[in-house]
């Protein structure tokens, strides 16, 4: 049953056009830097484009902006039966509130990760493209973009979309869980920049 | 057999949209009408365990619907009145999940229960369509295929006709007549003629409560005699509201009919009313807004 719940959810999400949207939206913004000097993701320090770095990089600073693609799955999760109209017939069914909340965030979680999994596409595509100078680019190692993706991105996105689910459980809207995380956002900003200044501060901080 | 005793549902802003609703439904189709705001939605939500009731017990076969509210949906069957469906999503995949949501474990077992839902109700050749597009009739049939999964002993359908054109309509008709007479099913509608064709037993339901009940045959032989016609102008409709108990007025080739009630022959041109389901209705209506009218002017009902 669980296992169902979850197949469709990921099916599901994945034929939204907003799936398709942010994924060719983040392969294209990354392949740009890839490609184009005028693009640039991180701080672009003198090492190669796609050395093990770069790589690690360029999956974090994306996945701090993919938790708004992140709340429009999972938060979509919760209003979308009250939103089609499509709930009192769900919540006549025997299906149990655990494996319903939990098998459809696993399956949207999927999907996020599925859309994510466009940016180390895209620098790995773009550091094949035959006008890119050569100088730049170091071989691609697997190991380097799986670290970057399964160890740097998906905790990422596993997190933010956990937090967000619970926003949108609770608040039950997606306006709010938009608004939840912009604070979000700010916070960690502005936690950042404090503790940039305040290097006595960061063993708390962190 | 459903039974439900003393059912009483308060709205959080004071509307009683129940009333000491007291009723048992045997096997076979029952039919619960009422107008709109009596107060079916919220009885048809209430025996569908989405809401619970303010005081009053309900009882389906063994289980205590209130306490054990799960033990019902695993044999519950429930169109809502006008639902929703997702976007995108094709009516085998839609009814495939529902199965898996009523706990159809099998993969096999679910494709032939999904199959065999889909030729019931004339949906096979639009399975791999989008339910969002499909016409009114169309997404009704999808409702009460979703609500057939599992075999239920217990189904519930909320106005499904209303907004249905008259073919649409006795299509949807026909595949409720062909759900077995051995499970409950209860039809909610303001339509007279949708209880008429279909159930063996009957229950008005007015402002929350249960006006009458019994066999649409009985009732109707039980309304004869005492109902009378007469086809007049339309300016004399005033003039007859006072002087007789008017239950219902139509439009008939631009004259006015008008169904009085009246224990004897009224004269005055008056007619003995053939007598249908329609005039059993319109007068129990006509006597539940006499009563709550003599005690207190009664607060509006939310449906």
């Amino acid at each position: 049953m669980f296992g169902q719940i979850a197949r469709f959810e990921l099916r599901y999400q994945s034929r939204n056009p907003v799936f398709w949207t942010v994924a060719i939206l983040f392969f294209l913004l990354t392949f740009g830097s890839m490609t184009i000097d005028q693009i640039k993701i991180g701080s672009g320090a003198n090492i190669h484009k796609n050395a093990p770095m770069a790589v690690a990089q360029v999956h974090q600073i994306m996945s701090i902006f993919f938790m708004f693609v992140t709340t429009a799955f999972v938060a979509n999760v919760i209003v979308r039966d009250d939103e089609s109209g499509f709930g009192p017939m769900v919540r006549s069914t025997r299906v149990a509130k655990f494996d319903y909340l939990m098998a459809r965030f696993l399956g949207a979680f999927a999907a996020a990760a599925l859309a994510f999994a466009a940016i180390p596409l895209a620098i790995w595509l773009g550091s094949l493209m035959p006008w890119v100078d050569q100088e730049t680019l170091g071989p691609n190692r697997l190991h380097d973009f799986a670290y970057a993706y399964f160890l740097l991105a998906l905790p990422n996105v596993f997190l933010t979309a956990a937090i967000f689910f619970a926003v949108a459980t609770m608040t039950r809207s997606m306006m709010y869980s938009y608004l939840g995380v912009v604070v979000f956002l700010m916070l960690y900003l502005a936690l950042n920049s404090i503790l940039r200044f305040k290097p006595e501060w960061r063993a708390t901080g962190s | 057999m459903l039974e439900l005793t003393n059912v009483t549902h308060v709205y959080a802003n004071g509307t009683r949209a129940l009333d000491d609703v007291t009723l048992s439904v045997p096997n076979g189709m029952f039919g619960l009408l009422g107008p709109n705001g009596a107060g079916k939605s919220t009885l048809m939500r209430t025996i569908a365990t989405l809401q619970t009731p303010t005081a009053g017990t309900i009882r389906f076969g063994t289980i205590d619907v209130i306490a054990n509210p799960e033990a019902l949906r695993e044999t519950l069957g429930y169109l809502p009145q006008d639902f929703g469906v997702y976007p995108r999503v094709s009516a085998y995949d839609m009814l495939d999940h529902m199965a898996v949501l009523k706990g159809i474990a099998s993969a096999r077992e679910r494709k032939e229960t999904v199959e065999t839902l889909l030729n019931q109700t004339n949906l096979w050749s639009v399975r791999k369509k989008a339910i969002a597009g499909f016409s009114g009739g169309m997404r009704q049939r999808f409702g009460i295929a979703q609500a057939l999964i599992g075999n239920p002993a217990l189904i519930i359908v909320d106005e499904p006709t209303a907004g249905l054109d008259p073919e649409e309509r006795n299509r949807f008709l026909n595949l409720l007549a062909e759900i077995g007479e051995n499970v409950v099913v209860i039809l909610s509608t303001h339509i007279v003629e949708d209880v008429a064709d279909l159930c063996p037993r009957m229950a008005v339901l007015a402002a929350g409560r249960i006006q009458l009940e019994g066999a649409p045959l009985d009732l109707i032989e039980r309304t004869r005699g005492n109902v009378w016609a007469k086809t007049i102008g339309r300016e004399e409709l005033d003039e007859s509201r006072l002087r007789y108990e008017v239950i219902s007025t139509r439009l008939f080739a631009g004259r006015t009919i008008i169904h009085i009630l009246s224990p004897e022959d009224p004269g005055d041109g008056f007619t003995a009313a053939r007598g249908g389901l329609e005039d059993v209705y319109f007068s129990t209506l006509a006597r539940s807004r006499r009563v709550p009218a003599a005690e207190t002017p009664s607060s509006a009902i939310a449906a």
